[in-house]
């Protein structure tokens, strides 16, 4: 939610300095941010309203944003929400998978004991963009989430607990049960490609 | 606690553990340390270290990127100062 976006110290910004700090400092994440809508939403034409959107957000709170902090995180968080509150509302996407079910299942076993014999270095180097797209596009909305955040766009365990409003060790754990479930599911494409 | 296969160590998923924490450049230097000297006699610990680390390398290097719209910076833009 936006109204959460706001920090201790508030600057004012004049109009023209609004539009100096939004070019500066919004401007260059517009291909990174597009690219997480689009592993969020899997639709061109959402993705570029969910950026729309989110820039729009980040212009009109632009006095919650403290000039030289990290403006990705905070872009993030602002599409992010839009993202849960906004647009999923309304999207064609499939019901929500349940994250407490989901979470429940694939806890009952946290560590992956057989992982080496599923998945072994050489099954791996053999798989294509598309089975490794389609794994992790499979993962429930919350596990790709943190799995974009964090291999895909290098955020550290503290910039993703803001990003998702969760303590850091959520973010540990959340992670964790992600990559089991990952690595489960390129085990079983290297398993139907053969291996094992 | 849990007894590693190979090395009978006795807390697996600590290393585990701090294993995830290496890869995500989150280990403190002690993790570290202690971690790079376990592997060097843990077959188990060192295939999951590799099994890991390739996931990691193959996430990054498959996932294409998305061209992003040419008109979109544009368009933003636009809509801040019409």
């Amino acid at each position: 939610m936006t109204e959460e976006l706001e920090l201790n110290a508030k600057p004012t910004y004049s109009e023209s300095k609004k539009v100096h700090v939004f070019d500066t400092e919004f401007m260059p994440h517009v291909d990174s941010m597009y690219n997480f809508a689009y592993r969020l939403t899997f639709d061109e034409d959402d993705s570029k309203d969910l950026v729309q959107d989110t820039y729009m957000k980040a212009f009109r709170f632009i006095n919650s944003f403290q000039e030289g902090t990290n403006a990705k995180a905070w872009l993030y968080r602002i599409l992010k929400n839009s993202f849960i509150n906004d647009y999923r509302k309304k999207s064609k996407q499939p019901a929500k998978v349940d994250y407490q079910e989901v979470e429940q299942y694939y806890n009952s076993e946290d560590t992956p004991k057989d992982t080496t014999v599923d998945l072994r270095m050489e099954t791996t180097k053999d798989m294509i963009g598309d089975e490794i797209s389609n794994a992790l596009n499979s993962l429930a909305i919350d596990f790709r989430t943190v799995i974009i955040l964090c291999d895909l766009e290098g955020f550290t365990y503290e910039e993703m607990a803001k990003i998702l409003d969760i303590p850091i060790g959520t973010v540990r754990s959340r992670l964790h049960r992600a990559r089991n479930i990952l690595r489960e599911k390129l085990g079983s494409y290297a398993y139907s490609m053969g291996y094992n | 606690m849990s007894e590693c296969p190979d090395c009978n160590c006795s807390d697996f998923d600590k290393c585990l553990r701090i294993l995830n924490l290496l890869l995500d450049d989150e280990a403190d230097e002690s993790q570290e340390e202690f971690f790079f000297s376990h592997i060097d006699k843990c077959i188990v610990c060192f295939s999951h270290y590799n099994v890991e680390k390739q996931i990691r390398e193959l996430l990054k290097r498959k996932l294409q990127k998305k061209e992003v719209p040419r008109e979109l910076a544009i368009d933003i833009r636009n809509k801040i100062v019409p």
